[in-house]
């Protein structure tokens, strides 16, 4: 079955069973195939695995929520799915606060590296203002176009790791309202992936743009090691330039 | 190895994935991006040759063919005339790949002892030259005919220069030395005839390498 004749069937079934604001059901399903599609599945894989229409939209059948919830549904299930739901919150809650501080230690290390590589390759003197190890300029040059290269890595990934947080956070909220209401005896929607979508077109950018400035920073920074050793005299430029003095 | 040397290296490496890239990029955003990139170049230039004379210093015009490129190029470029976008093409990428190959050769031999913002702003100039000739000549294929434009646009900078003689700002520049030839004209006079006819060659070269590289690279 396409996108189009599950969803066809489903507008059918929600209305002939005069389903409430059965728009907001439809939205979340062609969200759904949407997701399904990005990450290259066919319309007819995940129409199969969604199942058939008429039972879906049977679920959100006023008469049969109640059947549900006197079949299903009970006090003693909701409190345990809660109980579950709160013990399980307070480890992913912790997983996501972790991640988040990670967002923020990766924006931080591109802003960092931006203004480091700015500094050194502009030809003034910024003390007191700014402290950098000394090192001939042109050597500082290269270390600056490494850290450019950098920063556009550390921006790129903080730019992902931002939408994967947020896509992680509506996926656990659907996962526990569909916990939730199958425990009550409610009808569940479709699950929402843990990864972000990217449209195709934005995929392949993102791609080659990592590649991209993490060959230049492997490149650039051997370039710069190895100019400021020739440089130096020394394997160990670092000690002749005396920065750690 | 010289960190300068280096340094323009890589520079030169991320100019030429940069101009392949803006090859690729959709006609509409390339042109904006060319645009720009043209205007910022001759903003850049008219301040850094306006600015002294306001300022109560001399006037000195630009004579070299990368400092007339700097003009030339970006100037036919936002124009948009036909005719002239391969002389345009030429002069920018004449002018940048010289200037970068000199300094991957032999940059800090050469420009080592010049304060460093003055070299920064030259690799960003010439660098800014690079890519709008490799960029223009990826992506608009020229008439066969064009190739004439070539020679006599570098002919015509060459006597622009010996005209503007006076106002060079005098110092050691690089046209004069090739046009003077000073150690043959010392050395051995008799050989004049053959280091001009030398020089013609070179630059007819360059013409047909860049005429083969427009017409291998960009699409008809």
């Amino acid at each position: 079955m396409t996108r189009d004749e599950f969803m066809g069937r489903l507008e059918r079934e929600l209305l002939a069973r005069k389903v409430p604001e059965p728009e907001d059901i439809l939205s979340e399903y062609r969200r759904h195939f949407e997701y399904k599609l990005a990450d290259g599945y066919s319309e007819e894989e995940t129409a199969a695995r969604l199942g058939d229409p008429a039972e879906l939209a049977a679920q959100f059948e006023p008469e049969e929520v109640q059947e549900l919830k006197r079949r299903g549904g009970s006090a003693g299930r909701s409190a345990l799915t809660w109980t579950g739901l709160v013990f399980a919150d307070l480890f992913v809650f912790s997983f996501l606060a972790v991640f988040a501080a990670w967002v923020v230690v990766v924006a931080c290390a591109a802003v960092s590296a931006g203004l480091v590589a700015l500094c050194l390759l502009l030809p003034f003197d910024m003390q007191p203002y700014v402290q950098l190890p000394e090192m001939p300029y042109w050597c500082g040059a290269l270390h600056a176009l490494a850290l450019a290269a950098l920063t556009v890595l550390a921006a790129e990934g903080c730019g992902y790791f931002a939408r994967l947080l947020a896509q992680l956070c509506r996926s656990w909220a659907r996962f526990q309202r569909n916990a939730a209401a199958a425990a009550a005896g409610r009808a569940v929607l479709p699950p929402v992936p843990a990864w972000p979508r990217l449209e195709p077109k934005r995929r392949r950018r993102l791609r080659r743009v990592l590649t991209i400035s993490l060959a230049a920073f492997v490149v650039f920074a051997a370039a710069a090691m190895v100019t400021s050793m020739l440089t130096a005299g020394a394997f160990e430029y670092w000690h002749t330039w005396g920065w750690f003095m | 190895m010289s960190a300068l040397n280096v340094f323009a290296l890589c520079l030169l490496t991320g100019l030429l994935w940069l101009s392949g890239e803006f090859a690729r990029w959709e006609a509409g955003a390339r042109d904006r991006a060319v645009r720009t990139l043209a205007l910022g170049l001759l903003a850049v230039n008219v301040l850094k040759y306006a600015l002294p004379p306001i300022q109560g210093g001399p006037l000195v015009l630009p004579v070299e063919f990368s400092a007339a490129a700097y003009f030339t190029t970006p100037a036919l470029l936002l124009t948009r005339r036909r005719g002239l976008r391969c002389w345009a093409a030429y002069a920018g990428t004449l002018a940048g790949a010289c200037y970068y190959a000199a300094m991957v050769f032999a940059g800090e031999a050469i420009y080592g002892a010049y304060p460093e913002q003055n070299v920064l702003l030259s690799l960003l100039c010439h660098g800014c030259l690079l890519l709008l000739g490799l960029t223009t000549a990826r992506t608009e294929r020229f008439e066969p005919r064009d190739i004439l434009l070539l020679p006599l646009g570098t002919a015509a900078v060459a006597v622009r220069a010996a005209l503007l003689r006076p106002w060079s700002g005098g110092g050691e520049l690089l046209i004069y030395e090739l046009m003077d030839a000073e150690p043959i004209r010392r050395a051995a006079p008799a050989l004049l005839p053959a280091y001009y006819a030398g020089i013609a060659a070179l630059l007819l070269l360059a013409a047909a390498c860049f005429m083969g590289l427009n017409k291998r690279a960009a699409r008809p």
